[in-house]
């Protein structure tokens, strides 16, 4: 691939590898460039979730890009469950890469999604890597992934929710926590963030969450808070341990 | 069982806290029947620290009341689902505790700038006294780190460091045997005690360690990591025994498999006698 080719087409797979699309993706590698080329000052990174077992393993990681144009954060998750499988044992650099290429999007104002952030999308047979040299990840991402699975990625087995791990499990203590502290941050306390929570969850009761739409309600919240995205700063959320 | 790649500081610490319960939680990962209302409150007090650090760590200042806003959230969620308090705890009680713990906290806090928060790391271990390389990948998360290579660990208690105690601390080593393999040079350590005691105190305590203090805590790393791959579960009695979450399961412990038949579901396919799986 050109270095400075931003946008691919990326083949798009169903459960069984069978091709039943494709989709134009942006690369990192792409992203990276326009950014320098738009005076990319920063790109800091920060780990906001540990993987572990008590939160389903989900990684999240944020990112700050800093360009002429300003300052600019998103968040980035993996887990088990949307990273092929010889990723799994990263999923913190998964993470990582996934929350620069959210905030190199809005950076660099490109509203295609990066081949980054997807699962289940493969290049065509002779496409060469995406993105980064690492494809999802890092160049670490890819020099780990190596050791672990020596298998060409192209050929990687798509990566679905395995029956025991496909979010439907009930939400995590340490998402509720985190929700919680989020809308704190909003202006609701307690109960009101209680109801709050319920409202936006649409459920009776917080036990009935699950996993999969609490990570989804923290992504949610988290890009919308005043700040995140186009401003010029962002306030810091309240972080997860 | 697969043996683990990678070892946590936490999971160290649970192992040698007890192994029957680490297997419990890491090997089974039988649900908690319940939690203790402690370990969740230092959690919420934890949680607000670190927020405020990073609000610090991202130049700006944070005002107590924020601080506050945020242990009042995390603690208010740790009690959706119930806890199980002390005689002389409840909710209530404990959330007058953690506002005035963190407002000595706050209070107290030195100018010393934070360089991170919530530093995570993962390394392959290596025996820094003799460079050998011992096969075990670590991963841990420092609290805190200041100007001047300090490595800060944040703990809430109900009583101050037993004599000892700040020299055994096995995270403190942790950290600085991490910082070391990483850097190459020997961190300054610091306990931050947050005391829970009537009128709460905030102890700090600077400590060191040596090449060969790491070199030990290299090896007793090694050492329990091989104790896992190996399956030495055994339960370790003692006082912890009363608020143990597994208490009930550890009550049916025989030196054999299977375990809670609850949890587990026994395998009968002659291959071995009590032979069973997680459920």
């Amino acid at each position: 691939m050109k270095a400075d080719q931003l946008i691919r087409t990326v083949e798009v797979h169903d459960r069984n590898g069978q091709v039943i699309g494709s989709k134009e993706v942006v690369t990192y590698q792409g992203l990276l460039q326009k950014a320098h080329k738009e005076g990319l000052a920063r790109l800091r990174t920060s780990l906001l979730q540990i993987p572990t077992e008590d939160n389903g393993r989900v990684a999240i990681a944020k990112a700050e890009v800093e360009t002429g144009k300003g300052l600019f954060e998103a968040i980035g998750d993996a887990c088990p469950e949307n990273v092929d499988e010889f990723l799994a044992p990263h999923l913190i650099r998964v993470a990582e890469t996934r929350a620069k290429a959210r905030a190199l999007r809005d950076a660099v104002n490109v509203g295609v999604v990066s081949f980054e952030e997807l699962d289940g999308v493969r290049l065509p047979p002779d496409g060469g890597s995406p993105g980064s040299d690492s494809g999802r990840g890092s160049s670490a991402d890819t020099a780990q992934a190596g050791r672990s699975s020596p298998a060409p990625r192209a050929r990687a087995p798509i990566r679905r929710p395995a029956a025991s791990g496909n979010g439907s499990e009930p939400m995590t203590e340490a998402q509720r926590r985190y929700l919680f502290r989020i809308l704190s941050g909003q202006g609701y306390q307690r109960e009101a963030a209680e109801e709050r929570l319920k409202d936006l969850l649409e459920v009776e009761r917080l036990s009935v969450v699950t996993k999969a739409s609490a990570t989804k309600l923290i992504d949610e919240l988290l890009n919308a808070a005043p700040g995140n995205g186009t401003a010029g700063h962002g306030a810091t959320p309240h972080h997860q341990r | 069982m697969e043996p683990p790649r990678t070892i946590s500081v936490s999971q160290v610490n649970a192992y040698l806290g007890c192994p029957l319960k680490y297997r419990f939680q890491y090997v089974d990962k039988i649900p908690r029947p319940w939690r203790v209302a402690a370990m969740a409150f230092g959690s919420s007090v934890h949680a607000a620290v670190e927020w405020f650090h990073r609000e610090r760590l991202a130049g700006r200042t944070p005002d107590l009341t924020e601080v506050l806003k945020v242990f009042d959230a995390d603690w208010y969620a740790q009690n959706v689902e119930p806890l199980v308090f002390s005689e002389r705890e409840s909710k209530d009680s404990l959330a007058e505790k953690g506002r005035a713990m963190l407002q000595l906290y706050v209070e107290s806090t030195n100018g010393v700038k934070p360089v991170a928060v919530e530093q995570f790391f993962e390394l392959d271990l290596a025996d820094p006294e003799t460079g050998e390389v011992l096969d075990v990948r670590l991963r841990g998360v420092i609290d805190l780190v200041e100007e001047g290579e300090m490595l800060v660990d944040l703990k809430t208690a109900g009583r101050t460091l037993e004599q000892g105690g700040l020299e055994r601390h096995l995270q403190l080593s942790t950290y600085a045997l991490a910082f070391f393999l990483l850097r190459g040079t020997i961190p300054k350590l610091r306990l931050d005690m947050l005391l829970k005691t009537a009128k709460p105190r905030l102890e700090r305590h600077p400590t060191t360690r040596s090449v060969e203090d790491l070199g030990w805590t290299a090896r007793l790393i090694r050492e329990v990591s091989l104790a896992i791959q190996t399956e030495h579960f055994f339960p370790n009695p003692s006082w912890r025994c009363t608020e143990c979450e597994y208490f009930a399961h550890c009550q049916q412990w025989r030196g054999t498999w299977p375990l809670p038949s609850e949890q587990l579901v026994t395998v009968s396919d002659g291959e071995g006698v009590g032979e069973s799986v997680g459920a």
